[in-house]
């Protein structure tokens, strides 16, 4: 099996990934940050080390500023559920993928925050126009995709931190598709809350994520429990990470994202994103020679969408999976990216780029692709 | 052996122990981190950065980097 679905989750793991996870469980097995004796302190010595190797790479001044978090939805449902208020305002963009649609839409729903989709645009001064003219006086927060995961847009999100700073509201930024492939500095540039997959484009295991965040005073925390600290207070403890990191943490999958951290630091986030983009690129022009393919506009990462002509997205996935190739079809939950493109009905094929993909394997799938095109088109 | 002064700088959570043990490893000191064996009944258990030998200049360094610092219990070993 060939693996193009990284956009899901990168497969396969680097071999350092394994080994910490397998050290994780042999030397590192005890509670972190809850007992006093050595195997403990040892224990959250190195999940310590994950936080502040995070917090360097994302471009923040402390390690608390870093909370680890099951996946990257889950660190957006702490900044959705945790910051809005009652008649407060939000900005999301049109490429959005479930993740921050679907709890902004459900506060929408209870009545107790509303918002607007911006148009994006290729061009960034009509990007920031488009959520400029968004902007209502009790607007709160612009969050926004960093990068489409359907379709591989960027958002200018350094300009749209700007446009938020002007004008005195917070910036929170979904990281799930690059973090990994593409420069992310929230204090340079003027993000506010970061949240990201720790099992992307940081290669560590599935189960692992990162809110990164300047603000956490700002967010209520959405669960309350034991934190190893202050527990004679009754109340959640104000400090982070504490305050929003309640029960025991992912250790095993922590130090794995670590390893993933550190691979993704010495390979270095361009040269990844160069590799990845060559893999892209050979694919879109090899798949623009088949007749039977419509090919979406190719953006700035690592993706390709594409349809074979007459088939549902999910038939095509389906007869490339019988070829020995993984890719994803349907609508990868990212509805409003779909309706934009007009592919709501059939969806996209999609094939997403790792770090061990390679040229070689770009053109078995064109191959491949051109075969079934051959025999179900 | 003479005894040595210690100081126990007791922080408010395991992560800003952590940070201000490296904290004070990089401007030399000897320091590390300690579970509270008699923690105030307010505050409850957590943890504290026993530090060893001279403690001038670590509390302005804790507060400089950000971290908190709930009390400090003097002690020798």
């Amino acid at each position: 099996m060939i693996y193009f679905d990284n956009a899901a989750t990168t497969f396969p793991k680097p071999p350092q990934v394994r080994e910490a996870v397998n050290q994780a469980f042999t030397l590192y097995g005890a509670n972190p940050g809850r007992s006093g004796h050595d195997l403990s302190v040892q224990t959250a010595a190195q999940v310590y080390a994950v936080r502040e190797a995070a917090a360097e790479f994302f471009g923040v001044s402390g390690p608390e500023q870093v909370v680890f978090t099951q996946n990257c939805t889950h660190g957006l449902n702490l900044v959705v559920h945790g910051l809005l208020q009652q008649g407060d305002h939000v900005v999301i963009s049109d490429l959005e993928h479930n993740s921050v649609l679907r709890p902004v839409h459900t506060l929408a729903q209870q009545g107790i925050i509303t918002y607007s989709v911006a148009e994006t645009f290729p061009g960034e001064e009509e990007t920031v126009e488009s959520f400029r003219r968004c902007i209502h006086p009790n607007t709160r927060l612009i969050l926004c995709t960093h990068g489409s995961n359907v379709f591989g847009w960027k958002l200018p999100i350094e300009a749209l931190a700007r446009l938020a700073r002007a004008e005195g509201i917070l910036m929170a930024v979904d990281a799930a598709q690059t973090a990994g492939v593409a420069r992310l500095d929230l204090e340079e540039q003027g993000i506010d809350f970061l949240s990201t997959a720790g099992h992307k484009g940081l290669y560590g295991p599935s189960g692992t994520g990162l809110l990164v965040t300047r603000r956490g005073d700002l967010l209520q925390p959405l669960f309350q429990g034991g934190t190893g600290s202050l527990s004679a207070d009754y109340n959640q403890p104000e400090l982070m990470p504490d305050r929003l990191e309640s029960g025991t943490v992912n250790t095993m999958g922590i130090l794995g994202l670590g390893a993933g951290l550190r691979f993704v630091r010495e390979k270095g986030v361009s040269l990844i994103a160069q590799e990845e983009l060559a893999v892209a690129r050979r694919l879109q022009e090899g798949l623009a020679q088949i007749p039977q393919v419509q090919l979406y506009s190719p953006g700035r990462l690592p993706v390709v969408s594409f349809n074979l002509r007459g088939l549902h997205s999910e038939e095509t996935a389906q007869l490339l999976n019988q070829e020995g190739f993984a890719l994803r079809g349907g609508l990868h939950c990212a509805p409003l990216a779909h309706r934009k493109m007009g592919t709501l009905e059939t969806g996209t094929v999609r094939a997403s780029i790792g770090a061990f993909n390679t040229l070689e394997e770009a053109d078995l799938l064109v191959e491949a692709v051109a075969k079934v095109a051959a025999r179900a088109c | 052996m003479p005894n040595r002064e210690t100081h126990l700088v007791v922080v408010r959570s395991i992560t800003y122990a952590m940070k201000g043990q490296k904290l004070l490893e990089r401007y030399g000191y000897t320091a590390y981190i300690e579970r509270l064996s008699r923690p105030n009944s307010q505050q409850g258990c957590g943890y504290g950065v026993r530090v060893i030998g001279p403690f001038e200049g670590v509390l302005r360094l804790m507060e400089l980097a950000g971290i908190p610092v709930a009390e400090v219990q003097e002690g020798e070993r």
